[in-house]
């Protein structure tokens, strides 16, 4: 097993004293918790602060963990001295299995299996994920195949974590930023403890056709020059399939046109939001003779002057 | 041999409510004391609809603040008015 450093994983001095221990764990505690931490590696980071806390701020146990001296590296393989049985080198009460061999090796261990028969009972810890989804999945409702890694309790009595296959049944009318939750499918209890719960963060693929406004939709119709000024009746997209959609005449780029209740539904399938067609007029890259000779004798003709 | 088929799990929109607890049955999904959720209530960090503890119905998204918040306590050593902000300010950071 490998040699922990806590004074280093705390950032602290050995001769630190007990507040300057407090403030660097609450410090650290702030940057690391995976409740608040964007930090890719945040719960292992946390996982260790907390053991190093759980060290250093009892005088016991980091008495008996100085013993060991400060010639040690970090990650030095380590075996514990011969006889090793120091004050302070006993579990303070159950503990919920994060720590590592390491600090079992120090301090024991029973506190991890011995929970189970001092009647000692702990709800398992909530898991989050995020979860990408199509807008037609989140129109539809949709069943999706995830897998996730979520903590279990080995056959050692530690938590490891473990990759795990689910199938998802997705409510429709969900949409990006919301969650869901799976009861019981996060991490384990203890001592017949209830499972936690499994939070799934609701984010939407790029879809190629739409961008998402809370529950509206907007899509750029692209329209030639004479459908945008005589106006027409044009086909566009919706997650239900293509509606058609009138174009007034002397229609302008930009101009926003909407489609009452086309957007994504609201939860369980209610009213939600709308379509908005946004027009972008489009010009052909090349013109054939005739159509320039035409667009010619319209520019001849036309008393349109729209920079006046 | 036959694949082991993968489980599948309804999943329920938690800003929707998804179901409604009473006082006693929040606290006994919670692990926590009665005494602790009414203080969770009284600091904002959790709303129930209904007036009193007889009468409040809790939700999917109140279990969900409130563990948070517990978890918040226990690991950062937070008071429960800096818990309740900052269960408030990650929810604001959450919103897309």
């Amino acid at each position: 097993m490998e040699y922990k450093d806590y004074y280093r994983i705390l950032g602290v001095e050995r001769g630190a004293d007990a507040s300057a221990i407090k403030a660097a764990y609450r410090k650290m505690a702030r940057k690391y918790h995976p409740d608040v931490s964007k930090e890719k590696d945040a719960e292992e980071r946390f996982k260790d602060l907390q053991e190093a806390y759980e060290v250093l701020k009892d005088p016991e146990k980091r008495a008996a963990y100085d013993q060991l001296g400060a010639n040690w590296r970090p990650g030095q393989d380590f075996r514990p001295p011969p006889g090793w049985n120091p004050s302070g080198a006993s579990h303070g009460g159950p503990d919920l299995g994060g720590f590592s061999d390491f600090f079992d090796s120090l301090f024991g261990a029973q506190g991890r299996g011995g929970f189970r028969s001092s009647g000692f009972q702990a709800h398992g810890e909530d898991s989050e994920a995020a979860i990408s989804i199509s807008l037609e999945d989140a129109a539809q409702g949709a069943q999706k195949n995830i897998t996730l890694e979520i903590p279990a309790l080995g056959p050692d009595g530690r938590m490891h974590r473990q990759p795990r296959n689910l199938q998802v049944r997705i409510p429709k009318g969900v949409t990006e930023g919301q969650r869901l939750r799976i009861a019981g499918q996060g991490g384990p209890g203890m001592g017949g403890g209830p499972n936690g719960d499994l939070y799934l963060h609701i984010r939407f693929l790029p879809h190629p056709k739409f961008r998402v406004e809370g529950r509206d939709l907007y899509h750029d119709l692209h329209v030639t020059p004479w459908e945008a000024a005589l106006g027409a009746s044009v086909e566009v997209p919706t997650l239900e399939g293509a509606v058609r959609m009138k174009i007034p005449a002397g229609s302008s780029c930009g101009k926003k046109l909407r489609l009452g209740g086309k957007g994504l539904p609201g939860p369980g399938g209610k009213s939600g939001g709308d379509l908005y067609a946004i027009l972008q007029i489009v010009v052909p890259k090349t013109l054939s003779e005739k159509e320039t000779a035409l667009f010619t004798q319209l520019a001849e003709v036309s008393t349109f002057h729209p920079r006046r | 041999m036959a694949p082991t088929p993968i489980p599948v799990f309804e999943a329920e929109l938690l800003e929707e409510g998804g179901f409604s607890l009473d006082f006693s049955h929040f606290c006994a999904v919670l692990q926590c004391p009665e005494g602790e959720a009414v203080q969770l209530v009284r600091y904002g960090v959790i709303h129930p609809s209904g007036s009193g503890p007889q009468h409040w119905r809790f939700r999917a998204l109140d279990l969900y603040r409130a563990r948070l918040s517990r978890r918040l306590i226990r690991d950062l050593e937070l008071d429960l008015a800096g818990a309740a902000l900052a269960v408030e300010l990650l929810e604001r950071l959450r919103q897309p």
